[in-house]
């Protein structure tokens, strides 16, 4: 089943174009690693996912992303109900200092929903999913800033994961991370991509091979090369594929 | 993968391992086919002593695989190297040991070919010289194409193996039809044709090598065709 089908997409920042014309598709339970050197469009391609983008001044989309079939750029779509259904998670933890653990995973969710929800039930249950339950069960009431940096993004993740998205971006999780924490960031994404498809930014190489099923290779804002990771990290099809994944430039 | 890459690594330090990776391969399939050659040279000259060297020398052979091996490993655990890089890796690490068993396959040449220093020659040993040129052409071929990435050279040399293949199936078709008298004439069949044996399981060692070349260059994997 296809989760995300990206048709043509292009964006501006004003008059610079940030990403023309790319198109790829997602099925569910996959990962698609995105990788490409510094400036080359990775990050506003999936803040154009979850239409994210469009809150930056000037900023402009064209082309068509579809989430599960539904058409996220369509006249009449709330972008707040396309960002539920796209959930997004930044390379900084952003963690709401004033707020205790419990609040923070269920800010998204308060937001949301007219209706109340069973907190306890929805924060045990995204704790667990980001594996943080076991260790935090009982500093719930915590505030959050108590947390190392490795437990404050599995938050932000638990967090994005209250609202029970259908694709997860992760923009650069583990940029910040020591090796125990991003491995740990890195078996969270294999448990996380049994219930979802994952969009995962990141700048290692080898974390792209360890992590993803996919990996599209974003250059100058252009989507060079596309297709299982295995193949692309041992046989690209073009020569600026193969150029940046040995170091040759970026 | 259509161009070639001309660009350098970023990382020079890289840069210079693989150089040094490939250097050292060369320099051991160097060493390989001049054993070869001082092999036969050992059988036409009758010579026992160069024969002992030939044994001798496939120690500095041996040295080579351990040395790439270790090299290899250590660019795998230090780079992580992918694409074509991998693919050098890879092809280092399988052809170190087609290059190792050459060196092998000289020694027990030149074993053999003390064996008939003290029988007479017979024509037969001609044949054999004729097939160790074919054989160490096709090794010099396949390490050419890897040393100036040349697909067309390797194919050739994959191509030419049937040739050799066939060259040892008559030789020893030939020995087994020829009468023997004698324990001498029959230690002398026997020699003959474990020599024409070891050639030709050199090229088939040059044949994995070129099949090699054509996989670090092109991620094509030509191993093994299915027979239509």
């Amino acid at each position: 089943m296809t989760a995300l089908a990206v048709e043509r997409l292009s964006a501006w920042a004003g008059a610079r174009r940030l990403l023309s014309d790319v198109s790829l598709t997602l099925e569910k339970n996959r990962v698609l690693a995105v990788i490409g050197p510094s400036g080359s469009g990775k990050s506003t391609f999936i803040r154009c996912l979850n239409r994210m983008h469009e809150l930056d001044a000037g900023a402009r989309v064209a082309g068509s992303v579809r989430v599960h079939g539904v058409e996220a750029y369509a006249e009449g779509i709330d972008p707040i109900a396309i960002r539920r259904r796209v959930g997004l998670v930044f390379q900084q933890p952003a963690v709401f200092a004033h707020l205790s653990i419990r609040d923070n995973v269920l800010v998204g969710v308060r937001l949301g929903h007219a209706a109340p929800v069973d907190a306890d039930v929805v924060v045990e249950r995204s704790l667990r999913r980001a594996a943080l339950f076991d260790e935090l069960r009982d500093r719930l009431d915590e505030p959050a800033t108590s947390l190392s940096a490795g437990e404050r993004q599995r938050l932000c993740i638990a967090r994005a994961l209250a609202v029970e998205p259908e694709i997860l971006l992760l923009d650069e999780p583990t940029a910040n991370l020591d090796p125990v924490a991003t491995a740990r960031i890195e078996g969270l994404i294999e448990e996380l991509r049994r219930s979802c498809a994952l969009v995962v930014v990141t700048h290692g190489m080898q974390q792209a091979i360890r992590i993803s099923d996919d990996t599209a290779f974003l250059n100058r804002g252009v989507l060079v090369e596309h297709g299982p990771t295995t193949t692309l990290f041992s046989q690209p099809v073009q020569l600026e594929t193969e150029e940046f994944v040995t170091g040759r430039f970026g | 993968m259509p161009g070639s890459i001309e660009r350098q690594h970023t990382n020079r330090e890289f840069e210079r391992e693989l150089k040094q990776l490939r250097e050292r391969l060369l320099a051991m399939g160097g060493r390989a086919e001049q054993q070869i050659s001082a092999a036969v040279a050992c059988l036409v000259d009758r010579d026992d002593e160069r024969a002992s060297k030939v044994i001798d020398d496939d120690e500095r052979i041996d040295l080579d695989e351990r040395e790439i091996d270790e090299l290899a490993f250590a660019v795998i655990a230090r780079r992580q190297p992918v694409a074509s890089d991998l693919r050098f890796v890879v092809f280092a690490l399988k052809i170190v040991t087609d290059l190792e068993r050459i060196g092998d396959l000289a020694v027990n040449i030149a074993k053999r070919a003390r064996d008939l220093a003290r029988l007479d020659p017979s024509p037969a040993e001609m044949r054999l010289v004729e097939l160790a040129v074919r054989v160490r052409a096709a090794l010099k071929d396949a390490l050419d194409a890897f040393a100036h990435s040349d697909v067309e050279r390797a194919e050739r040399v994959i191509h030419n193996d049937r040739e050799i293949d066939l060259q040892n199936t008559h030789l020893i078709a030939d020995l087994i039809s020829t009468p023997t008298e004698g324990a001498r004439d029959f230690a002398r069949a026997l020699a003959i044709s474990s020599i024409s044996r070891y050639l030709e399981r050199i090229g088939d060692h040059a044949t994995n090598v070129a099949e090699m070349v054509i996989y670090s260059l092109r991620g094509r994997d030509v191993r093994h065709p299915r027979q239509p």
